[in-house]
């Protein structure tokens, strides 16, 4: 089967996650890649390894559709998932105007280092940017749940919960692909993080100073 | 990740790899029998994932000590007849450059490829060099992918040129293709050449004086036969638009290309280069027919740039040709970068989206040294023996996680340029500089690849330095590699451990101890006397052996979490100022606290803190 390139030519979402190294920020771009190769539709991403495991920023890039180079140019990124809320911050960067950009309630303040924005400092910054977002309580689900280490698919999950993305990469392929890798519990946590966004977009539970908000 | 049933998928299907697997992937497909390497970043995973697959398809796979060593057990089994990979970080390739230079003389029976994964912008590296230069240096060719697709293809095909010219070549990744990921069609694969042999034939392969003036008319013979050979090259390719402009890209730079081109709305004929080095004659020709402007896109030095315009003044075509000048010469390209070239030598304006602006101050998250990382300890006892001993020694430094050190609260690397400087610096400053003792500071693989030879020059010619091997037994920055230290083997034997410090007797290093970081009194005691032997004119050999915290961690080896007593704890901040655990953050009343999903449970805090506020849960 060859890789298609003209068949979904129209296609193309850019993609930035973020976090705090050791998060698991790769293995959900991994995840979406063995999904893109399951139906044909290119994929292509770049991370940042070495030193940025040991507790330092981490940015994983995802183009996908009609796109050739592996880095998303700045301030062009549709969608910003950040596994932690002052990366969050500094993602915002990648954001293009009314993009989306989904927070995992997770706060990991840098050691040693002073006036470091509060969580609530944070959600009122972001109040005021022309951006959407969403704030997803991951706490909940790794309470729920009992294992901290499923942040990650939570976020995946709450992902696919933007209709551009679950309308070219089928959502339940995404959650098979999760428990074929990661296991049941994964796919549960997946599963959590959708059904939140999902329910969020729908209640108009997110922030947003956007004229223009098309889900 | 499945790893293993992903490198060896089946002929036909797509599977999502990492460059690196692609290039592992590449190898298998033409039957390689050897590889051999030593770890770094951007290069690791090539060997990482050959090794996962070498007992399945009955190849040799191993970690050496250096590049140099790596290098030259991939080169011995070209020269028998078995292809081969060696693979390196950029800078890895300088340590191989001795037998890099004359391989291209004796040339080679089967395929060799030789790996250079750059480093462009520097993510985790100590300098930022092109190694196309090197293959211009070295007479040796260089194939450049653009993506993980090409990243296997040119691989395969690298080692098919290789055997078929009978001379090694380089694969020159960047870190942009060996970590990016993308969909690979897999291609068959063929069944390894492991056995090989080896006539008597020295004026082949020995290259004294008479041997190598011969071969060296070969080479240059070679050289042009292969300018011709890559003119015809599969991956280089003249994508035609009707447009005056011409853009040359090589390896990534046409990905870039490409994405600007479409960003910016400018039409231009493009010339992919796979073949960066040597640029072949005939495709130039071919390609600046008809073109008044010339914009070289390519990561890093105007390599192919130079080339270019030195055909083109011997074709005399006079054209505009623009590339590091509109580029610059530093750092990863971006379609930003590349898009802004285009649209100025198209003529035509177009500026990059501006970013949004964050009204607050975004604190900056470095990379730390972990949660009870054992060289925190060291560092910790390193600076309280020096206090104690009211001496301020010179800490020369080398590359690895302990390279964090040089940070605050620690402040101890005053020196990071290559690996072994620590000891090879320490070397010159032990003879210069006589009021303040130096200290190496260096890891244990590091120490196996390039801390030997400049550790017996220290114990011959008389150079006093104390050096501290910080040993967590494991390569802990590339992603926890073997090494001899560890007594394993990349394939997942059983290795002959060697110890660092028998190593250090039987070099006649003058007093030699171990210790174990997490015990800290017994830790700041060994390296007092180690600085005082250092000073009384001694090499001193010490081996502070901890494993990884992270490796532990992995492992389940770590288990006890820690806290803190609130009552006792009178805030003094010597845990959180002086050790610095990442893990002990200050929570109300200005009184510190630990965060136990992040304490490891090493204990050395409960250690240090002065009025015994800290101790272990349960
Ligand atoms: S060292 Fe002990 S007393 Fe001092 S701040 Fe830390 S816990 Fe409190
Ligand atoms: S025991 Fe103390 S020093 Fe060690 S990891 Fe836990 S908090 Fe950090």
């Amino acid at each position: 089967m060859p890789i298609p390139s003209n068949s979904k030519e129209r296609v193309k979402i850019e993609v930035v996650f973020t976090g705090v190294g050791g998060q698991g920020i790769i293995t959900m771009g991994t995840i979406l890649g063995v999904a893109c190769s399951k139906i044909g539709l290119n994929i292509i991403t770049a991370e940042t390894h070495g030193m940025s495991q040991r507790m330092g920023m981490v940015d994983f890039f995802v183009r996908i559709g009609d796109v050739e180079a592996p880095l998303v140019p700045q301030a062009s990124a549709d969608i910003v998932v950040s596994l932690e809320m002052i990366e969050a911050l500094r993602s915002v960067r990648h954001l293009k105007r009314c993009g989306w950009l989904l927070v995992a309630d997770i706060y990991i303040p840098p050691p040693y280092i002073e006036n470091v924005p509060s969580r609530k400092d944070i959600v009122n910054v972001l109040e005021r940017l022309p951006i959407n977002s969403i704030l997803i309580n991951v706490e909940e689900i790794v309470e729920k749940l009992n294992d901290s280490r499923v942040v990650n698919m939570a976020m995946l999950g709450a992902f696919m919960a933007i209709e551009d993305v679950s309308k070219i990469i089928p959502v339940t392929l995404v959650e098979d692909v999760v428990e074929e890798r990661l296991g049941p519990i994964n796919r549960e946590a997946f599963g959590m993080g959708y059904k939140q966004a999902v329910k969020k977009i729908k209640e108009g539970d997110f922030i947003s100073r956007c004229a223009k908000t098309n889900v | 990740m499945p790893k293993r049933k992903t490198i060896l998928g089946e002929s036909g299907s797509i599977a999502f790899l990492l460059g690196n697997e692609a290039i592992a992937r590449g190898a298998i497909e033409h039957g390689i029998g050897v590889a051999a390497a030593y770890p770094g970043t951007p290069s690791s995973e090539i060997i990482e994932s050959l090794a996962s697959v070498a007992s399945d398809l009955g190849i040799y796979v191993e970690w050496s000590v250096n590049e140099k060593t790596a290098f030259e057990l991939a080169y011995a089994a070209a020269m028998s007849g078995v292809p081969s990979l060696t693979a390196m970080k950029h800078v890895g390739l300088n340590v191989a450059a001795d037998p890099l230079m004359t391989s291209a003389y004796t040339g080679v029976k089967a395929g060799f490829i030789i790996v250079t994964a750059d480093d462009p912008y520097m993510h985790s590296s100590q300098n930022e060099q092109d190694n196309r230069w090197t293959g211009l240096h070295a007479y040796i060719p260089v194939l450049e992918p653009a993506n993980p697709q090409e990243a296997k293809d040119l691989t395969y095909l690298g080692l098919e040129y290789s055997e078929k010219l009978g001379h090694p070549i380089i694969l020159r990744s960047v870190t942009r293709v060996s970590h990016a990921r993308g969909l690979v069609r897999l291609g068959p694969l063929r069944p390894p050449r492991t056995v090989g042999s080896f006539p008597r034939e020295p004026q082949k392969w020995a290259v004294v004086p008479a041997h190598a003036r011969k071969m060296k008319i070969d080479v240059l013979r070679r050289w042009r036969e292969i300018e011709d050979v890559f003119a015809e090259f599969p991956y280089n390719k003249i994508d035609d638009s009707n447009s005056n402009i011409l853009i040359v890209a090589s390896g990534i730079g046409y990905l870039y290309a490409k994405d600007a081109l479409k960003i910016v709305g400018v039409k231009a004929k493009i010339l992919k280069v796979s073949t960066p080095v040597p640029l072949p004659r005939k495709l130039v020709e071919k390609a600046v027919n008809g073109i008044e402007k010339i914009l070289v896109v390519e990561e890093t030095d105007p390599v192919v740039e130079m080339q270019l315009k030195s055909i083109l003044f011997d074709l005399h075509i006079d054209v505009e040709v623009h590339g590091a000048d509109y580029l610059g010469r530093r750092g990863e390209l971006t379609i930003d970068r590349v898009a802004e070239a285009i649209a100025k030598i198209a003529g035509v304006s177009w500026s990059p989206p501006k970013p949004i602006e964050v009204p607050i101050n975004v604190p900056p998250r470095k990379p730390i040294l972990c949660p009870g990382c054992p060289h925190r300890a060291t560092f910790y006892a390193l600076i309280m023996a020096a206090r104690e001993l009211g001496v301020d020694p010179i800490y020369s430094g080398d590359i690895g996680c302990y390279s964090l050190g040089i940070d605050p609260p620690f402040n101890a690397q005053d020196t990071i340029t290559n690996m072994g400087g620590s000891i090879g610096l320490a070397n010159g400053f032990s003879h210069t500089v006589k009021n303040r003792p130096v200290v190496a500071i260096l890891g244990d693989s590091t120490f196996f690849h390039a801390g030997l030879p400049p550790l017996l020059n220290a114990v011959y010619n008389r150079a006093p330095m104390l050096v501290l091997v910080l040993d967590n037994e494991t390569t802990a920055m590339t992603g926890f590699q073997p090494h001899p230290g560890t007594g394993l083997t990349a394939m997942g034997g059983k290795g002959r451990k060697i110890l660092i410090e028998e190593v250090a007797k039987a070099m006649g290093a003058d007093y030699v101890d171990v210790f174990d970081p997490y015990d800290v009194r017994r830790a700041i005691e060994s390296i007092k006397t180690g600085l005082k032997a250092a000073m009384d004119g001694g090499v001193a050999v010490l081996v502070a052996r901890r494993v990884c915290s992270l490796l532990a961690t992995r492992l389940g080896l770590a288990r006890d979490r820690y806290f803190i007593d609130s009552n006792r704890c009178v805030g003094c901040s010597v845990c959180t100022n002086i050790l610095a655990c990442p893990a002990i953050v200050i929570g109300e009343g200005n009184k510190p606290r630990i965060i136990e999903s992040l304490c490891s449970g090493c204990g050395v805090c409960a250690q240090i803190c002065p009025f015994q506020a800290i101790a272990k849960r349960g």
